[in-house]
């Protein structure tokens, strides 16, 4: 049998050099050689359980980041409705903020999706209709214009704090079982979540001075087309006005602005095409869209379908519509980041506006023919943009 | 700096008005009741009230323009 000192020469001729062939223990080297490969087995031990507190330590520093973050929301909306709301009701918001915060909507079952658009539908309203009550109720006597700004703050804030539970579920899920599994998946998330909880954070800036925000650039172009001109309700929170360009009749629809709200286009379109019998011969909707990464904020492009964004709602209504009354449907994008949709407009978002309303004008004249009706909508918040 | 995180500049909020007399176009600092198409300030050239808020937009100084 082989001697353990024997063993060891032999290791250090290994590694060593071929010269030396007996072990020497004074030999600093040897002792390095030891340490080194007995290391192997103790890491293929303990390597994971290391890894593992590495990533918690990593994961909790976010957590502690998040928690910041919806701290700061809930209290910057507590003191919002205190102090900007002059006409609140005397008594203390906090209890009102924190029930809005926990609030949740449960969706419909979609074990059988016919019909489920307008169960959704449904519960959207509702969940909107009981929202606004509560905001309404914490501030009372505030203007509509005040009501959507609470309304657009909590529900940042409600972000905020739903990504701050989740992430500390998984947490803690991951302290509790050790697993790397869940641990990791949520390292890798964690950029991203940040990223969007500090986009909600800075909007919650832009909501309380009412300023526009990347996603109403729809809006504003549909906007500066109805300036000076009548402004009918086509659905709640909804305006449409009627103009002329080249022969063609133009039916302007946007969110009521400047109230942070992004109105019922679907609702508006069903309303004016079938109550008020209106015949169309082209919709174009505009709308700020997703960039990939490397494209450049603000470009525009153009394309076909409905362009507009939320749970779906609304496009199901539109393309429903479209699809009845054989209409074809246009979109005019402005190419945007996640953050950049939520926060305050980016000079190079407001620079495209005549890029844009030159690509709505040329479209409505190769697509039209001088006689027929053109539906243009822009799709959007319209916090800080009047029309 | 190799491994700190980039410092975040904050945007600087910009008003922009167009004076329907003149044509007159003016740059400002933001301020609070500021909206697009709103009413703007007195018109710094012909004096008229007549001015329209055309834009409120965040600039941010051109080192950290990522995009």
């Amino acid at each position: 049998m082989l001697g353990f000192s024997s063993f060891l020469s032999q290791l250090g001729g290994l590694l060593g050099g071929g010269n030396s062939s007996e072990f020497d223990p004074s030999n600093p080297m040897v002792w390095f050689y030891i340490v080194s490969i007995a290391i192997i087995p103790f890491f293929m031990m303990y390597a994971q359980k290391f890894q593992s507190r590495v990533i918690l330590g990593e994961i909790s520093k976010s957590l502690v980041k998040l928690k910041t973050m919806r701290e700061d929301a809930r209290k910057e909306a507590i003191d919002y409705v205190k102090t900007a709301i002059k006409s609140s009701s005397p008594g203390d918001p906090t209890p009102g903020v924190d029930r809005f915060l926990e609030y949740f909507t449960i969706m419909p079952v979609d074990l059988d999706p016919s019909g489920i658009v307008s169960k959704l539908d449904h519960i959207m309203r509702t969940r909107d209709e009981r929202l606004r009550a509560e905001v309404k109720k914490m501030c009372t006597g505030a203007s509509d214009q005040e009501v959507t700004r609470v309304e657009n703050i909590l529900e940042a804030a409600t972000a905020l704090n739903l990504i701050y539970k989740v992430v500390r579920h998984f947490y803690l899920m991951g302290k509790r079982t050790t697993s790397m599994f869940v641990l990791v998946q949520l390292q890798m998330v964690m950029p991203l979540l940040l990223e969007e909880a500090e986009a909600l954070q800075k909007a919650i800036g832009a909501f309380k001075k009412g300023q526009p925000i990347g996603d109403g650039i729809g809006p504003m172009i549909v906007g500066s087309m109805m300036l000076g001109k009548e402004k009918k309700l086509a659905a709640r929170e909804t305006v449409y006005s009627e103009d002329e360009y080249k022969g063609r009749k133009l039916y302007l629809l946007k969110a009521e602005g400047p109230a942070g709200t992004v109105g019922r286009p679907g609702e508006a379109i069903h309303r004016l095409i079938g109550d008020l019998g209106i015949k169309l011969d082209a919709l174009i909707m505009i709308d700020a869209a997703l960039k990939l990464e490397g494209e450049k904020t603000g470009s525009v492009a153009e394309g076909i379908g409905a362009a507009i964004g939320g749970i779906g709602v609304e496009k199901y209504q539109i393309e429903d519509v479209a699809t009845k009354f054989d209409i074809p449907v246009y979109a005019v994008i402005v190419k945007q980041s996640v953050q950049d949709a939520i926060t305050i407009m980016r000079k190079e978002i407001a620079d495209s506006f005549e890029k844009v309303t030159n690509t709505v004008y040329s479209v409505i004249e190769d697509r039209t023919s001088e006689g027929e009706s053109v539906l243009i909508i822009g799709v959007g918040n319209t916090l800080g943009v009047g029309q | 700096m190799l491994f700190g995180k980039k410092k975040e500049v904050a945007p600087e909020i910009y008003t922009e008005e167009t004076c329907k007399s003149c044509g007159e176009k003016t740059k400002r600092r933001f301020e609070d009741g500021d909206y697009v198409f709103g009413a703007g300030v007195q018109c710094k050239k012909c004096s008229s009230s007549n001015t329209l808020v055309t834009a409120v937009y965040g600039e941010y100084p051109p080192e950290s323009n990522k995009s």
